[in-house]
């Protein structure tokens, strides 16, 4: 536990005082282990400019353990459900505690720049992202529109 | 003629204070014994007081160890056949190439053990050093040169006597030039030779027959020694010492919690990566609590090396490092032995037996009871159970159809049994790996057992190993159902569980919570699921076997009437 708060103490401070351009990150009232985040869409992907919301929720045992993720903007991605949630497989196989939450959001704006259609959450939107990307394209970025301001 | 030797003994007065320890001086002394003998006894001074310059004495010489300044990225690289030749080809080199594997995994840093790459690279921060000894003749500096010697371990004759040349090329007549010498050697050598940031030592044998007495190149080396590749061993240990000397100066900030902590508070792993004691033990208990002895690994990401074993057990708490040495087994394919306390029994996989190396009791894996080679579990007059029949694992024996046969249409039997069991709700299912009972209550039907880690299709139970069995089958990842509430299957079960047993009692395993009836009112239970016994009045596991009940306050058959006795109780089965 001390270790926890010590370290997201000083990740926080690193994210505040340097702060990078794609992503923002802010506790949520006094609770250290509860984060939202915002990653902006990476360029030449549908998801670009749109600004999506992320909850972290951080485990006592962080960093030895990895935080869980929860997209509160709706997205039209094949790895990530129609509620928001993230297959917790993303970052618990090759996790380790040098990680910090800054590469958790780099992991998920890798996520959105390459969507893994092998690997779904939502089937269907896999399916078309293999074999009809101009749709998916499409589809994703009408989502984008209506939901990721 | 007018010697200087004042300019000498100034020379040696600023070695002196300036490489103190590097600094010494070599002179033989001649004693004579009572009885007449007479003997030379080599007179080394370290110390920086005892160091005095006395001009007359011929045999006296100054030695100097000079330790390269080496550059970030160095690396020594050694052929990958090479090495693997010479620990076959004599005995004594054996020896050294044994050493050199110990500290492989000592040294290797950012060593690549790829095996299609040709090299071998040992990443190195220290070298051992080179020795310049050193003579004054009586016209120096006005005149000549001092005679010198340069002896190191580890590069050839050939190299240092270009160093030699190029050194002769340094003194210019009344200039004091031994400062020179070093100061060349330390930061320009390397350069100098066109070794840049990597030294390869050869397979090449050396020939130490031509060396010369007198020659002004030595190499320093041990009477068995054949090529430079034998000086690998002592290159290693000397960087390992080394870098562990220089990691003990400072404190250090842990990669983890960003803590500073001095060197003795932290622990330096075999690959020069390092953390400190506090998070390394959080490392430890966390990740063997929940099984995943893997991660067990240097916390560096991509870094492949492992915790030891002397390290997790400082590391560890008693309990988890108990607790570990089980999780171990259990991944080399060992099992509890089910017939005495502490026993590890190892699976034999052609027999279809586990032999424990504690008690001696060998048991078949089809029936569970004592093996019997040779003849059917039906001829020895012990069925087999359905359950332990299905135990048996379709990978382990591939060659033989006829047992796969009998195990497949095992298993259909128990999968249709799992199905017809109203009792059994259809989130818990048996793990098709180790059978122990899965309870899926949310996410995707991609499982991943507890206590075997193996990853199966919740729908199907077949082992796979990632998604891509849910694109192409008929098994959805997700099942429309809403997951049952958290918490309320067990005690519904119990209840119709315990009628189906003719009321006779159940409980749930105290270890995989799999249900187990109680048959005949025996209090003495077996998990079908994970073997583990336990008693149905007290509720705890039980590792001395029917002991139990002759030396606690337990009966061994309960309440109302005592039937006919079993040792072991099966599950009933219907």
């Amino acid at each position: 536990m001390a270790t926890s708060n010590k370290r997201l103490q000083k990740e926080i401070t690193d994210i505040l005082k340097t702060p990078p351009t794609w992503c923002t990150a802010q506790v949520v009232g006094d609770n250290l282990h509860k984060w939202k985040a915002t990653v902006i869409g990476p360029e030449n992907s549908p998801y670009e400019k749109g600004n999506f919301e992320i909850e972290l929720d951080i485990p006592v045992d962080y960093p030895f353990k990895p935080p869980a993720l929860k997209f509160t903007t709706k997205i039209y991605h094949p790895n990530i459900k129609s509620d928001g949630t993230v297959c917790s497989e993303l970052l618990s196989q090759n996790w380790s505690p040098q990680l910090k939450i800054f590469d958790v959001l780099t992991t998920i704006r890798l996520l959105l720049q390459e969507p893994n259609p092998e690997s779904p959450l939502e089937v269907e939107i896999a399916q078309q992202f293999k074999n009809d990307r101009n749709a998916f394209n499409k589809a994703a970025k009408e989502y984008c529109k209506k939901y990721a301001k | 003629m007018d010697f200087d030797y004042d300019l000498q003994q100034q020379e040696i007065a600023v070695l002196k204070s300036i490489f103190a320890d590097s600094f010494h001086q070599h002179s033989t002394k001649k004693v004579v014994e009572e009885n007449g003998d007479e003997y030379y006894k080599a007179d080394i001074r370290k110390s920086r007081e005892e160091i005095s310059y006395d001009p007359t004495n011929e045999d006296c010489y100054f030695q100097m160890k000079i330790t390269l300044n080496l550059p970030e990225d160095f690396k020594v690289k050694v052929k990958r056949s090479d090495l693997v030749n010479n620990s076959i080809s004599t005995t004594t080199t054996t020896t050294t190439s044994t050493t050199s594997r110990l500290s492989l995994g000592h040294a290797g840093h950012d060593e690549k053990k790829e095996d299609e790459s040709e090299y071998i690279e040992y990443a190195i921060v220290s070298l051992p050093c080179l020795s310049l000894n050193f003579q004054y003749p009586q016209n120096y500096p006005q005149e000549s040169a001092p005679l010198f010697q340069l002896s190191c371990s580890w590069l050839t004759i050939d190299q240092m006597e270009r160093i030699v040349e190029h050194l002769d090329t340094l003194f210019d007549k009344g200039e004091l030039v031994i400062f020179k010498y070093i100061d060349w050697v330390k930061d320009n050598a390397l350069d100098y030779l066109g070794l840049g940031n990597e030294l390869l030592l050869t397979n090449d044998p050396i020939n130490s027959d031509f060396e010369l007495i007198g020659s002004r190149a030595q190499w320093e080396h041990e009477y068995n020694w054949v090529s430079m590749l034998s000086v690998l061993p002592r290159i290693l240990s000397h960087n390992s010492h080394e870098s562990k000397r220089l990691f003990s100066l400072n404190s250090h900030t842990c990669p983890i919690c960003y803590c500073d902590y001095p060197a003795s508070e932290m622990t330096i792993l075999q690959c020069n990566h390092f953390l400190c004691n506090e998070c390394l033990s959080a490392t430890c208990n966390i990740n063997i609590q929940s099984k995943n002895i893997q991660l067990l690994k240097c916390t560096e990401p991509d870094c492949p090396q492992t915790f030891d074993i002397n390290t997790i057990q400082h590391a560890a708490s008693a309990d988890n490092f108990a607790k570990y040495q089980d999780l171990v087994k259990l991944s080399k394919g060992y099992t509890k032995c089910t017939n005495c306390p502490n026993g590890w029994a190892f699976i034999d996989v052609h027999t279809q037996s586990t032999f424990c190396s504690n008690c001696y009791f060998s048991k078949c894996l089809m029936c569970t009871n004592g093996f019997h080679p040779g003849v059917y579990c039906e001829d020895v007059g012990r069925a087999p159970t359905p359950i332990n029949k299905a135990n048996l694992m379709v990978k382990r024996d591939k060659s033989n159809q006829k047992l796969k046969d009998k195990i497949q249409e095992f298993q259909a039997v128990k999968q249709e049994e799992w199905k017809n069991r109203n009792f059994m709700d259809r989130r818990c299912k048996p793990c098709p790996y180790c059978h122990m009972m899965i309870w899926k209550y949310d996410g995707c039907s991609k499982m991943a057992c507890t206590n075997c880690s193996t990853k199966f299709c919740f729908i199907c139970l077949k082992i796979i190993q990632d998604y891509s069995h849910f694109n192409t089958g008929t098994c959805q990842l997700f099942e429309l159902e809403t997951p049952v509430p958290v918490f309320t299957i067990p005690t519904k079960l119990i209840q119709e569980f315990t009628q189906q047993s003719n009321d006779c009692g159940a409980m749930k395993c105290l270890r995989c919570r799999s249900l187990i009836a109680r048959y005949k009112f025996n209090n003495h239970l077996l998990c079908f699921s994970c073997k583990t016994e336990m008693c149905y009045q007290c509720k705890t596991i039980i590792n001395s076997g029917t002991k139990h009940y002759t030396t606690s306050s337990c009966q061994q058959h309960g309440d109302p009437t005592p039937v006919a006795t079993t040792t072991t109780t099966q599950p009933k089965t219907q």
